[in-house]
């Protein structure tokens, strides 16, 4: 089904209508459409389930506060999954103060990846792990940038950290990412030698 | 290792950008509860101005009943006597009024034999005087000679005291005061001079509405005397409650006195009436077009995008009673009247100082505004206005004639008239778009606003009286202006609203 379609468009609008009436089976129904994209995109930026469904409750409460603002002029999906983003980035800096910074001087040197058929051999499941063992501050600006799309200065902004310090953190969450996919495929290929 | 960088990035975006996963079916509940009580919260948040008013209004009420119920109580013969019987204790053989004479000990017994001797005597006058200069003057006030001969009743300056004078019926009247708790009390017919001692204790004191006073003494318990007072005649009758005994009576001129004073006062009926009341409003707007105003817009927009939402009025009414269903109705009335404009694109425009903001038109007027985010902007510039309230408070003076008649507890009336009401506050606020963060802006002066406008009312009103002095209104009233709120603005705009008045009214 295409969601562009006028129908669906219709049927969209007479939903968020309804959810800004305060009509609560609407906001069920709004909640159960798309609560699975939302709930993966907040997974990203938590480190495990539970923190995750803590962001998604909140970012639903938020859109259903804020659906009156909600012009129809673009995606409504992309205007939920902004509302889940910066939800999870309040929710980030509420508790930053409490983050410890890893050291990344101290890890391994990473191993070279050439080989992406062989990284996808690994799963969604595996690699959205890899992302939540991320420090905080690191998966907060991994996901902006690589996610959303946003520019340094814009993480920058959004996060309360310079520019530098952004690029550097960016840095950082890659080649941890790397080592991490590397040995992955190393356990998976000796699995795989051994099965 | 750049490129193996770069990789990374691409796999772990294309990999999880449209990831989908399942959040445990216990989220909805909690969201669903957050709901209900952010719920409570806004509409507890909307209210609570509500609440001030109402508290305002309670309070308000609770002080008039206060300042009602102490001036009843001054007025209250028991309470009055209650005071003067303690004045009287204090000041031993020396009764400096009306009750501290009259409220002596006495014995039942002996109280009996008098009214019953009352009873069956045909007192016509009597006189009482006073042992003292003190209890003189004011018992003389109370109580005077008349042009027949009457009992006079004197006792000694310090201590008991008899004196009894026959009338020329053969009344003998006797007296006797016993320092501050003997009694002065009436002289009766009886071959045998009666010598006693009574109790007379003033129950109860009501002011009638021919300018009488009328007292209700009692002896004893045994008997309930009943005084009637003019400012010139006090006629005393005797109700025997204990025993069917006839209803003697005398009457005695009155002179000037302080006693009669506090009569005099005490016999004007109250005729105002006070109302304290809030009213819900449904606010609506006739709009015309001004050719006059050198700004965009006309009435088609303003009426198009516009939309009257909650508004009230409270305020305090004091009501006068012209004639059995006439009556003039006065006092202050603050109003606020809300309205939501859609929402819309404002644009930069300079304001009269030549400041470049963005200005933001509604049917009242225009303001500007200047968002910290954009706060130098070009002439033309626009930003997003996600909503708007246009808010004015007026104070209202009404004046109206009110017709109102009694059907057993229910009051029925209509009303009408005119209110001058004065701009206390007039401003928009606006929340403009910043991203996700939305700001809120307030132009605090609304140009083309009037200071002043008139309108007129008409209404109808029901009352339900709980009690003599206090009843229930509610008064559902049409207001329309007569005059518009605005000048020189694209719009003139004459605000009209229909409220429902509930409110409390006291008679003072």
């Amino acid at each position: 089904m295409n969601i562009n379609s006028p129908g669906v468009v219709e049927q969209t609008k007479e939903l968020i209508q309804n959810c800004i009436n305060g009509d609560r089976y609407s906001q069920n129904k709004l909640y159960e459409q798309y609560a699975p994209k939302m709930f993966a995109v907040c997974m990203r930026y938590s480190k495990n389930r539970e923190e995750a469904e803590d962001i998604l409750q909140d970012g639903f409460v938020q859109v259903f506060k804020s659906l009156h603002n909600f012009k129809f002029a673009g995606s409504f999906e992309g205007w939920i999954r902004k509302t889940m983003v910066y939800t999870a980035v309040a929710n980030y800096r509420a508790k930053s103060k409490m983050h410890v910074v890893m050291n990344i001087a101290e890890m391994e040197n990473i191993a070279i990846i050439n080989n992406e058929d062989i990284i996808a051999k690994l799963g969604k499941k595996e690699l959205l792990n890899m992302v939540q063992s991320l420090p905080p501050m690191y998966r907060m600006v991994f996901n902006l940038y690589v996610f959303e799309g946003l520019k340094h200065r814009e993480i920058a902004k959004e996060l309360g950290i310079s520019e530098g310090t952004s690029k550097s953190n960016l840095f950082d969450a890659k080649v941890i990412l790397q080592r991490a996919v590397v040995n992955s495929l190393k356990i998976a290929n000796q699995n795989f030698s051994n099965g | 290792m750049d490129k193996n960088l770069h990789d990374i990035e691409n796999l772990f975006r294309k990999e999880l950008e449209d990831n989908e996963e399942t959040p445990s079916p216990n989220t909805w509940d909690r969201i669903d509860k957050i709901l209900d009580k952010d719920k409570i919260i806004s509409i507890n948040k909307k209210y609570t101005r509500l609440k001030r008013v109402v508290f305002l209004l309670v309070f308000l009420l609770a002080g008039l009943s206060i300042y009602h119920w102490n001036n009843r109580n001054k007025n209250n013969p028991d309470k009055i006597n209650s005071a003067i019987l303690k004045n009287g204790k204090k000041t031993k053989n020396n009764n400096t009024d009306l009750s501290s004479a009259i409220n002596k000990n006495a014995n039942a017994n002996n109280n009996q034999r008098l009214i019953r001797k009352v009873g069956k005597s045909n007192i016509d006058n009597n006189i009482l005087k006073q042992p003292n200069k003190k209890s003189e003057e004011t018992i003389s006030s109370f109580i005077r000679d008349d042009d027949t001969n009457s009992s006079v009743l004197k006792s000694g300056d310090k201590s008991e005291k008899t004196i009894s004078t026959a009338s020329n019926k053969n009344l003998k009247s006797s007296i006797t005061k016993q320092g501050k708790t003997k009694v002065n009390m009436l002289g009766i017919k009886t071959p045998a001079q009666i010598e006693n001692e009574h109790d007379v204790v003033v129950n109860h004191i009501n002011i009638d509405s021919n300018k009488r006073l009328l007292s209700l003494i009692q002896f004893n318990s045994l008997s309930v005397t009943k005084i009637i007072c003019t400012t010139d005649l006090i006629e005393t009758k005797k109700i025997l409650k204990a025993t069917a005994l006839s209803k003697p009576s005398f009457k005695i001129n009155n002179s000037t006195n302080v006693f009669q004073k506090q009569t005099t006062q005490s016999q004007k009926k109250s005729q105002f009436y006070v109302t304290g009341f809030f009213s819900p409003e449904i606010s609506f707007s006739r709009m015309y077009d001004n050719h006059s105003g050198n700004q965009n817009g006309n009435t088609r927009d303003a009426e198009n995008s516009e939309t009257g939402t909650f508004s009230y009025t409270f305020g305090a009414l004091i009501e006068y009673k012209t004639g059995r269903n006439w009556s003039l109705q006065s006092g202050f009335a603050l109003s606020t009247t809300n309205r939501d404009i859609d929402p819309c694109t404002i644009y930069a425009k300079p304001d009269n100082t030549g400041t470049v903001k963005y200005q933001i038109n509604t049917s009242s007027g225009y303001g500007y505004i200047l968002p910290s985010f954009s706060n130098n902007p070009n002439v033309g510039d626009s930003i997003f206005s996600m909503s708007t309230t246009n808010t004015l408070q007026f104070l209202g003076i009404p004046l109206s004639i009110k017709y109102s008649f009694t059907k057993g507890k229910f009051t029925l009336n209509a009303m009408t008239g005119i209110s001058p009401n004065f701009l206390l506050q007039g401003k928009i606020t606006s929340e403009v778009e910043k991203g996700n963060d939305n700001e809120i802006e307030t132009a605090i002066k609304i140009i083309g606003l009037k200071k002043f406008y008139l309108d007129g009312m008409a209404g109808v009103g029901l009352d339900y009286n709980f009690y003599k002095n206090l009843s229930a209104d509610f008064s559902p009233t049409f207001r329309f202006a007569l005059s518009s709120i605005n000048n020189e603005v694209p719009v003139k705009s004459f605000p009209n609203s229909l409220g429902f008045s509930l409110g409390l009214k006291l008679k003072l």
